[in-house]
Parts: C-alpha cells; sequence; structure tokens
C-alpha cells in the first residue's frame, strides 16, 4: 500500500474537504455520497493525522479505547456530513476536535464496562495453541456437544430421513455428525462418490430448516 | 484525485468488543480448529458490519447464519445479513496467504463473499475486495473486484449496469462508434430539423457537433416509449471536447418522467453534476474535457438505475 507521506497537509486538507462538501451535495443515502464518504474515511485513515488524545491517560486500555473511539468517529462522519462547516475550518480539525472531545470520552466508558467481564483479545498464535474449553470450563457440556447429541438421537428420525435423492447414506446426520468431527467436503465427496456442490447445497437447505430445532435443544 | 489512485483496501481496527463476541462464540466450540475457525469467521462478520454501517447499510447479525449457535457449529459460515438484500459473506484471509478460501456450504444463497485480511496479532481487518460469486473452494486475492463494487453492489438501487469498455468518445470523432449508438436521424426514426442546442450556443453549418444516442429502456417505463440518450461532441481544442448529454423522450411522448435524474460522475464515481425532470421535455447538461479523462452518465429512474461509462 502507498503511503501519502509526500504528499503536504495542505493537499490532504484540500481534498478531504473537497470529499466533504462531495458528500454533502449528494442526497443522503445516495450512492453518491457513499462513495464520496468512502474516499473521505479512507483519506483520512490514510492521512495518519487523527489525533492520539489523552496519550497520558488509561495506560495499558489505551489502544482499545483509541480503536473503539476511531469506529464511533467514523461513524460519526458518515451520518452526520452534513454537520461539518467548510468554511470553519478542515475536516480532520473537526474530527480531532469530536475524537478528543466526544468519542474518546465514549469509547472509554465502552472499554471499561466491558473490562470486567474478562475479555481478552486473542492473536492467531493464541487460537492455535489454546483450547477453548480450556479456557471456559464452565459451559458444560459445551454447545457443539449439546448438537452432536442432538443429532445422534434424532428425536423424531427426521435427520436420518433428509438425504439425497436414490442415496439414503448421504442423509443429513451423517453429513452434519462427520462435518462435526472434521471431515472435509473433500473426504466425504470421494467416500459418498456425490459431487461437493451436490452434498453443500442439500446440507445447506438442511440446515435452514432444521436450524430450529438444533438451536432448541441447546439449553 | 490523491487517494483514489491507491488501491481500494481498507484498513480498520478490531475492537474490544468484536473479540468478546468472537470470544464467547470461540468459547461454544470443543474442538481447536473450529473453534478458532468461528473467532476469525466472527471477527470478519464484525468489521464489514462497522464498515457498512458507515455508509448506512443496514445489517441483521440476529438474521445471519453465522449468529445461530446451531448453525455456525455445523457450518463454516461468515454471513451478515444485510436487510433487504440476502447474505453477504464475510471470509477470513490469513497474513500473508494468497487465496481466500470460500466453503462449499456458503456457495449458494450469498450475495456475495467480501475477503477479509488480518495481521497476525488480530489488531486489524483489512477489507480487501469483494466477488459477487464463487464455485471455487479457493478464489485467488488478486480476482477481486475493488471495494468499491460492494458498496455498488449493496446499494439499495436496482442496479442495470452497463458491462464491459468505457466508450472510446475521441473515437467518434473520426467516425468509428460503438454499435448501438446511433445518429440522431435514425434513432429518432425521422430527420431532425436542426439538432440545436438549447444552451444559447451557436454553431455555423458546418461545426455541427459529433452526436449519437442510444435508447434507454426502463423497467418502470416497460409499457412507454422509451427514453433517448444523447451525447454529443465538439472539439475546441488539440486536447479538450465540449460534451452535451441529453435525456429526451422519444415516440409521441412529449415529457420525460418526472423526477428522472441524470448525473454526470467523475473517474472516482463521485457526481459532479446533477439534472433532475419534473415536467420536463428535455435535460440537458453540458461540460468540458480533456484528452483521456474518464467519466461515467448515470441515469437514474425510481429504483433503477443506469450507467455508460465513457473515455475521452
Amino acid at each position: 500500500m502507498n503511503e501519502p507521506d509526500e504528499i503536504s497537509s495542505d493537499v490532504i486538507d484540500h481534498q478531504l474537504k473537497q470529499l466533504a462538501i462531495a458528500a454533502q451535495q449528494q442526497p443522503p443515502k445516495s450512492r453518491a455520497r457513499q462513495r464520496a464518504l468512502e474516499h473521505l474515511i479512507r483519506g483520512i485513515e490514510r492521512s495518519r493525522r487523527l489525533a492520539r488524545p489523552r496519550r497520558e491517560q488509561f495506560q495499558g486500555f489505551y489502544e482499545e479505547i483509541y480503536t473503539e473511539a476511531v469506529q464511533r468517529l467514523f461513524t460519526h462522519i458518515c451520518d452526520k456530513i452534513d454537520r461539518y462547516q467548510p468554511d470553519r475550518g478542515e475536516v480532520l480539525q473537526w474530527a480531532n476536535f469530536l475524537l478528543n472531545r466526544q468519542f474518546f470520552i465514549e469509547a472509554s466508558r465502552e472499554v471499561f464496562a466491558t473490562l470486567p467481564r474478562g475479555v481478552k483479545r486473542l492473536t492467531l498464535d493464541d487460537l492455535d495453541r489454546n483450547n477453548p474449553s480450556e479456557v471456559n470450563p464452565q459451559l458444560v457440556p459445551l454447545p457443539s456437544q449439546q448438537i452432536l447429541q442432538c443429532l445422534e438421537e434424532d428425536p423424531d428420525g427426521l435427520f436420518q430421513r433428509s438425504h439425497i435423492d436414490q442415496h439414503p447414506e448421504a442423509n443429513f446426520q451423517f453429513l452434519a455428525v462427520k462435518r462435526l468431527a472434521g471431515y472435509s467436503w473433500q473426504e466425504l465427496a470421494t467416500q459418498l462418490g456425490i459431487p461437493i456442490p451436490t452434498l453443500s447445497s442439500f446440507y445447506q437447505r438442511c440446515l435452514t430448516r432444521f436450524a430450529p430445532q438444533l438451536k432448541a435443544y441447546l439449553s | 484525485m490523491l487517494f483514489t489512485q491507491e488501491s481500494a483496501v481498507f484498513t480498520m481496527p478490531l475492537t474490544l468488543k468484536a473479540h468478546q463476541i468472537a470470544s464467547q462464540f470461540r468459547e461454544q466450540q470443543s474442538n481447536p480448529q473450529k473453534a478458532k475457525q468461528v473467532y476469525l469467521n466472527t471477527l470478519a462478520v464484525m468489521a464489514v458490519r462497522a464498515y457498512l454501517g458507515w455508509f448506512g447499510i443496514e445489517t441483521d447479525l440476529a438474521a445471519s447464519d453465522s449468529w445461530n449457535a446451531a448453525i455456525r457449529t455445523l457450518a463454516n459460515t461468515a454471513d451478515l445479513m444485510v436487510s433487504q438484500r440476502g447474505k453477504l459473506e464475510c471470509c477470513p484471509v490469513l497474513p500473508g496467504a494468497t487465496d481466500v478460501n470460500v466453503p462449499p456450504e456458503v456457495w449458494q444463497d450469498r450475495i456475495g463473499y467480501v475477503a477479509v485480511q488480518f495481521d497476525a496479532a488480530l489488531s486489524e481487518a483489512t477489507l480487501l475486495g469483494f466477488i459477487p460469486d464463487v464455485t471455487e473452494p479457493q478464489v485467488p486475492l488478486v480476482n477481486l473486484r475493488s471495494l468499491n463494487e460492494l458498496l455498488d453492489s449493496l446499494h439499495p438501487v436496482g442496479q442495470v449496469e452497463t458491462a464491459g469498455q468505457p466508450v472510446r468518445l475521441r473515437q467518434w470523432l473520426q467516425g468509428m462508434v460503438e454499435t448501438g449508438w446511433q445518429t440522431i436521424d435514425h434513432l429518432l426514426g425521422e430527420p431532425q430539423p436542426a439538432w440545436s442546442f438549447r444552451s444559447g450556443e451557436h454553431f455555423s453549418g458546418l461545426e455541427l457537433p459529433t452526436t449519437r444516442g442510444k435508447l434507454l429502456n426502463l423497467e418502470s417505463r416497460a409499457e412507454d416509449a422509451p427514453l433517448a440518450l444523447v451525447v454529443g461532441l465538439l472539439p475546441i481544442d488539440e486536447s479538450s471536447l465540449d460534451i452535451w448529454v441529453r435525456i429526451l423522450p422519444t415516440g409521441n411522448q412529449t415529457y420525460l418522467p418526472p423526477e428522472l435524474e441524470l448525473l454526470i460522475l467523475d473517474e472516482t464515481g463521485i457526481a459532479v453534476m446533477q439534472a433532475q425532470s419534473r415536467n420536463t421535455e428535455i435535460i440537458q447538461l453540458k461540460f468540458k474535457g480533456m484528452l483521456g479523462e474518464k467519466f461515467s452518465i448515470q441515469i437514474i429512474s425510481g429504483a433503477q438505475s443506469i450507467t455508460e461509462a465513457f473515455v475521452l
């Protein structure tokens, strides 16, 4: 990705202002306004000139709060672009004012409300290392285990009776249990001698049909 | 314009809230591989939802398979229900990957697929692009369409985009005109007395602009005679042209349908000129263009929109 670092702040300010005005000139919800806003948001993001207010505060949680604040800022800019007054300043001045005075504060409330619940960001490494059920032992049996149980019990015989034409062995129960156990579509296609798209579209239709029964089984 | 020269991807931070929901969904799974898949799918859906939300596109998590504990357990799905449109699949892409994986169970019943790439820390998501349909489990990232087209495809206006190459206007001056663009006499079925542009411009007999037109079939007006879109060109010098764009009724109709809009969009798709009919016989916009410039003409009537792309 190219960074616009060789371009002067003035040029960026001018372009952002033009985009904001272009958005304001289009009717709300029109595609033309969306396009202008899309360019505007992307331009603000790439300018790397959004303020980072109150850096000395919120040690350890700063990035969490900042991330949330920027999302709220972008939502506001797109929704309330008509409130921007081009004759009163640059887009980034407006954005940074809002970020500092309104969204950073709102975001800190949101983050501090979430943190006590022990939320931790996982990385890809965490996902590869940790076994989820070790992380949360109180969730037993796990919903995935309850669903397996429901499939195996098949109380009305529905899951087994629903099968691909002339292939009773290719029934929903079989496919769902195998998929839950981690078998790939390719493996199932080879084993059953039925092409993947036939299997997967049948499976998808069954899921839509049986979702209410399966969901009711989850406590 | 500066920002549009860059590739149209968008990088956004992933909020704590998104991670919180992803953790909650992950902990419902016993298989570590599946748990990872659910976590990433959830983050991808949250990122796309935030992005669409900025542009006023409403989504409904409760109506999405990815938010249904039973379905997301049994299917590798990262769908996001876009209100009044359908399910948009938000496919996670790992750092450094060159393909996006699209599981067979989501090949159907989707309005499109967005590729969402993560960094290793899962601190941010980059929306890479979009593809309207898929029939292979892996799609090379280079085959994705620009993210700009995602919003085009989701915009509530029923789009009837013309596919293919932009119309090359410069060639019209040499008499090379694309099929479908007819002379005005031919188009309107009878010789037109004088093709006068009513903008106060005067042409000496020899300098009549090059004009060609085509018929527009609007669904909302299927009963009526089609409208004509006419483009006129007059070279000013070696590198610039005056361009007229007109919309007029054909057959025995006198007036344009009310609230028909004519827009001129620049290369980035931003409307630079706009006109709307009321009790109008004709709409006309005139502007100047430079050699090599691109623009589009968009005609919006009711729920339908027609776009024609041009290059000078």
